[in-house]
């Protein structure tokens, strides 16, 4: 046999994956539908929070922050409800996930090269009571750099081991079906796609060139969500969030189609909790996109006066960034799918920040020079752009 | 704001009165709005109060700056749900037993077990729950080929 394991996918999930085999010596192939400028996925356009508990970071802010309150703060968000069925396995990560946040998590991406910007942001602020919704703390350690900052320790480890031969990658090949024998996965099939020289995020044609089959003892998933499908997720949305909303836009490439998660269920595995989604409130739409219905997230700052679409306030606790999912459930009950903040030049100065490495420059470049020009008057370069140029009015 | 939309949903004597009600409550250092309460809160941590909370203030008192209102809509991002997998990624099928030879790591398995952040997330875990998985998945792997 050829390669040892496949991994489908060249996210950061799938790239860590690969990165983990070739270094046990194994031979792995790694396959992905989008040509090679999109490497590394959506965990590159992201802002680059990280998670993390009792940090160097927080103890030098002034945070006190424990396992036992970061547990409890996870309980409370999650509400955990199917312990026997849907629920099991995802409550034993969301355990072992806080632990790997609170211990060997920073130290493993140190020794990587990764480093965190001293400022440690509080998101998901909650506004209920101690075992609700939200962060007790600050936590949201932003790494400097941003999301390329974030993927490139494993792209470089899976990059080494492509010169040494460990791992092969294969952009444009789509895999459609997973091959079984006797109860078991033992390969991938699918369609090589045309050549693509887009840039990073566009679409890609979907033009087939030719087939291919490929065989391992190991097959890893690393494929992503439906994030950019938004008929599946209005196929799948909650009844508890309301009606689907008629107008979204996306905050991730089109590629994020979800498309995997339909070949793994026809091969017999289960998909759990489908109506469970993240999707935000404060999306504007990018003047500058580079995907269809490309939107941005404001970061928000909490002072902003957030109304209704027919302008009535929204009641306590909807305040910016503090229930994400509640606030977007108040806002679906109006009937309408948008709102307003208003708010005044001090607090956009102050408290708008826009997610994603590319809004980011001053991170993402790691220029401390530009990182210090936010304490000075006057919002970002983007904010400002965005006022200049998107449905921002004053 | 109605020009925007194309449409007289927005009163504006409507939305003057709520924010001069809301103006009123800044006049003391405790008030019974949450929201202020929250900002003034929130100003007890330095890194708010250096980069991230503003002075509370009047919104209309015309030396804070113009006002700005800013359309808000829904935008998609994350699936929190998807493959069930076991803490060796391994993924279950409808019985809950491993099928052989595949494993699922990342977003397609809900960041773990088919979703690691039940209905809502903390935030900073999106990422985090890639490495966590996508490096449990490697290793997983690499010992059963052994």
């Amino acid at each position: 046999m050829k390669y040892d394991a496949i991994v489908v996918g060249a996210g950061l999930a799938g790239l860590v994956a690969a990165a983990e085999l070739a270094d046990a010596n194994k031979r792995v192939l790694l396959l992905d539908q989008e040509p090679e400028s999109s490497m590394g996925g959506q965990a590159w356009w992201s802002f680059g929070g990280l998670f993390l508990v009792d940090s160097p970071e927080q103890r030098r802010m002034g945070i006190k922050d424990s396992p036992e309150l970061a547990w409890q703060d996870w309980q409370g968000a999650a509400g955990f409800d199917k312990h026997e069925d849907e629920d099991y396995w995802g409550m034993k990560w969301a355990r072992a996930y806080v632990d790997f946040a609170a211990g060997e998590k920073r130290e493993w991406l140190a020794k990587q090269g990764v480093k965190f910007f001293p400022v440690v942001g509080w998101a998901e602020r909650g506004g209920y009571l101690a075992e609700e919704h939200g962060n007790s703390v600050p936590r949201f350690h932003i790494v400097w750099g941003t999301g390329p900052g974030i993927v490139k320790p494993f792209e470089n480890r899976v990059r080494e081991s492509m010169k040494r031969g460990t791992i092969i990658y294969q952009p444009r090949h789509q895999v459609t079906e997973l091959l079984c024998s006797q109860g078991m996965i033992v390969g991938v099939s699918g369609n090589i796609l045309v050549e693509s020289q887009v840039n990073r995020g566009e679409a890609s044609s979907r033009d087939i060139k030719d087939q291919f089959a490929y065989y391992a003892q190991a097959i890893i998933i690393t494929s992503g969500g439906i994030g950019g499908n938004i008929d599946l997720i209005k196929e799948n949305w909650p009844q508890r969030l309301g009606n689907p909303p008629k107008n979204m836009i996306s905050g991730v490439p089109a590629h994020v189609d979800g498309k995997m998660l339909h070949v793994t269920e026809k091969a017999g595995g289960r998909i759990v909790n489908r109506d469970r989604m993240w999707h935000y409130t404060e999306g504007i739409k990018n003047w500058n996109p580079i995907w269809h219905k490309h939107g941005i997230r404001i970061l928000p700052g909490p002072s902003s006066i957030w109304l209704d679409a027919t302008g009535k306030r929204f009641p306590a606790p909807n305040f910016p960034g503090f229930d994400t999912l509640g606030t977007l459930e108040a806002i679906q009950a109006t009937g309408y799918d948008y709102s307003w903040f208003i708010l005044t030049e001090k607090i956009i100065e102050k408290e708008f920040a826009l997610s994603g490495s590319e809004q980011n420059p001053d991170l993402t470049e790691k220029s401390i020079k530009k990182v210090l020009s936010r304490i000075l008057p006057g919002p970002t370069a983007p904010v400002k752009a965005f006022m200049e140029k998107a449905k921002i009015s004053s | 704001m109605n020009k925007l939309t194309g449409s007289e949903l927005i009163k504006l004597e409507e939305v003057e009165r709520q924010i001069k009600a809301r103006d009123l409550e800044i006049n003391n250092s405790f008030t019974k709005d949450l929201q202020i309460t929250a900002l003034r809160g929130a100003r007890n941590y330095i890194g708010d109060k250096l980069i991230r909370v503003a002075k509370p203030h009047k919104i209309l008192d015309p030396n804070n700056g113009p006002l700005i209102a800013v359309r808000l809509n829904l935008l998609s991002r994350k699936t929190l749900g998807g493959l069930q997998t076991d803490l060796s990624c391994r993924v279950l099928d409808q019985a809950g037993n491993p099928l052989k030879g595949l494993y699922a790591a990342g977003e397609v398995s809900g960041f773990g077990g088919g979703g690691v952040h039940g209905y809502r997330s903390l935030e900073g875990t999106f990422l985090g729950g890639c490495l966590f998985t996508g490096r449990q998945a490697g290793r997983a792997a690499a010992k059963e080929l052994m």
